[in-house]
């Protein structure tokens, strides 16, 4: 165990060193953090990548802090590596303080102190090679904000007339010094300006705290090809911080600013031509004798059988006989789903009495029934019984895959054959 | 001779006169029958067809009131048991009881009816069977 003081040589070489170092520390306590360099380089980038490097320099900077009376500090410590052949901590250092005026001891450890007892209590494991506060001082340091900007647009063709989302995305990469005696920081930056050119005339600026990304919805009206830009403007603070040889720190803190921007080539082709062609329906009736439709079910017929002079309620059902198709430039991409709206009943008014038929010229709802009444046979047209024809103007809505609706009006017919009620052979 | 001559004029008189009766009876009979259509089968297919057996028994009930206000005719009740009543609903087809082809779902009728002469009697000739069909069908 070392203990200062020991041999009256040791104190010589104590003194003079001691000597030496007050003249030193008096020039450092004239250390003006001026002294301290700071050099900001802002590199703006077009093409995806900018950076900002930040150096502080300092060559001004000494090591060991001054012993002697001229700072101010009251104690004076000596440090003394010391191992100890562990495999945690394979050495210490020893940091005896003493009082300046008196040069007495402050940290001895009390006489039942534990092993390993090297005379102090303050013992610092350092690491196996170094420690920061043997190194000396670095002249300079730096810190480096790495600026990355990607572009996307979705969908990367997009159709004319449509929507496209642009969205772009700022990434950052820091890098800074922090040692003992030089800092050097870059903090609270921020974009301040976003700007997107879409390439086709239009420009969005986005001013104020907007955040690293921004998302923008844009219609390109025109088939063509496009190059799109995103611009951001960010600024920030670096700040160096730089330690004189008492500890005390003396800020340094600058503005920088820096324009990063990169571009996305997209293009917008024709909106292809869509075609909806109607379906090809007719109408379906359910007969039934009876004054209401009795629920009926099923699918309809296009020639049924009446009897003369009775009543017949017809249930109206949609036959399609071939779906509405939608066509992409003349090629079909799909089948309509078809129903029926509505339905009006042409023609002449029927046999019913007294108002109970179904009036022609009137829409009704799908789901109304058809109420006729047929008072005279067919007609006999060349030997041939020639049936009853029934107009019906049949409102139909159908809705293609892409979700158009189309609607229509179509007319349409059924026929009927008209019965006697029963006649004897 | 003339007696006979005229015991035969009446008695066939009479005879074609219970046969003409009979005819509209059963005739009417079918016609009434013909009505009875197959509502559900009429509002599944569109199509006018018979309900056989309701068909049928409003034939037969028909009959029965029919042959009733018939004088000559005896035992109503039991000609009309004893008709033979068909329901076609597959046509084209031909009537069981005369051979007439159906175009149409119809009610085909027959019975049979004893006769009795009045003077024919005399010469030993008492009655004869009388056997009478009809139909009546749907038909435009």
């Amino acid at each position: 165990m070392k203990t200062p003081g020991t041999t009256p040589k040791a104190m010589l070489a104590m003194a003079i060193s001691l000597a030496l170092l007050v003249g030193t520390a008096t020039s450092g306590q004239t250390l003006d953090a001026t002294s301290a360099v700071v050099t900001i380089t802002s590199v703006s980038g077009y093409a995806g990548h900018a950076f900002v490097y930040a150096q502080v320099s300092d060559s001004s900077l000494v090591y060991p802090a001054p012993t002697g009376t001229g700072h101010q500090s009251p104690f004076v410590a000596d440090w003394v590596p010391q191992p100890i052949a562990s495999a945690a901590c394979p050495w210490v250092w020893a940091v005896y303080v003493f009082d300046r005026a008196t040069m007495t001891q402050i940290n001895a450890p009390p006489p039942n102190a534990p092993s390993p007892n090297f005379g102090t209590t303050t013992m610092i494991c350092a690491g196996p090679s170094s420690t920061p506060v043997d190194q000396p001082p670095m002249a300079d340091a730096a810190a480096r904000l790495d600026l990355d900007l990607r572009l996307s647009i979705d969908p990367a063709v997009s159709t004319a007339g449509s929507p496209s989302v642009v969205s772009a995305v700022l990434s950052s990469a820091l890098t800074q010094d922090l040692d003992l005696y030089l800092n050097m920081a870059i903090e609270d930056w921020a974009v301040t300006s976003w700007t997107l050119d879409f390439g086709d005339g239009q420009v969005a600026t986005r001013n104020g705290s907007i955040g690293t990304a921004i998302s923008l919805t844009h219609t390109y009206f025109a088939a063509g090809r496009y190059d799109a830009r995103a611009t951001a403007e960010v600024s920030g603070h670096a700040q160096a911080a730089v330690y004189d040889r008492y500890g005390n720190v003396h800020l340094i803190r600058q503005p920088f600013s820096v324009v990063v921007s990169n571009d996305l080539a997209t293009s917008a082709r024709t909106r292809p031509s869509r075609t909806y062609l109607p379906p090809q329906v007719a109408i379906g009736v359910i007969p039934n004798l009876s004054s209401s439709n009795g629920g009926a079910s099923g699918v309809g017929f296009r020639q049924i059988d009446a009897l003369r002079g009775a009543f017949t309620t017809l249930a109206v059902r949609l036959l399609v006989l071939h779906e509405g198709v939608m066509r992409i430039d003349g090629v079909a991409r799909g089948l309509g789903q078809s129903r029926l709206i509505a339905w009006r009943l042409d023609g002449a008014i029927s046999d019913a009495p007294g108002g109970s038929g179904t009036v022609p010229g009137t829409i009704q709802a799908a789901s109304e029934s058809m109420r006729l009444q047929w008072n005279s046979p067919d007609q006999i047209v060349s030997t041939h019984a020639q049936d009853y024809l029934v107009p019906v103007t049949l409102y139909v809505e159908t809705r293609f895959p892409d979700g158009h609706i189309g609607s229509y009006a179509i007319r349409s017919s059924f026929s009927v054959s008209v019965n006697f009620a029963a006649q004897s052979g | 001779m003339l007696i006979l001559v005229f015991a035969l004029a009446v008695d066939i008189g009479s005879l074609q006169m219970q046969k003409l009766r009979l005819r509209y009876a059963v005739d009417l009979a079918t016609v009434t029958a013909a009505t009875d259509v197959d509502t559900g089968y009429y509002s599944r297919t569109g199509r006018l067809q018979l309900e056989a057996s309701t068909a049928a028994a409003t034939a037969r009930e028909y009959l029965l009131r029919n042959l009733r206000g018939l004088a000559d005719t005896p035992n109503p009740a039991a000609i009309a048991d004893a008709a033979d009543i068909t329901v076609v609903n597959r046509v084209p087809a031909l009537d069981p009881y005369t051979g007439m082809r159906l175009d149409r779902p119809a009610v085909c009728a027959r019975i049979r009816v004893p006769h009795r002469f009045d003077l024919l009697g005399w010469i030993g000739l008492r009655s004869v069977d009388l056997t009478v069909a009809a139909n009546s069908e749907i038909r435009s």
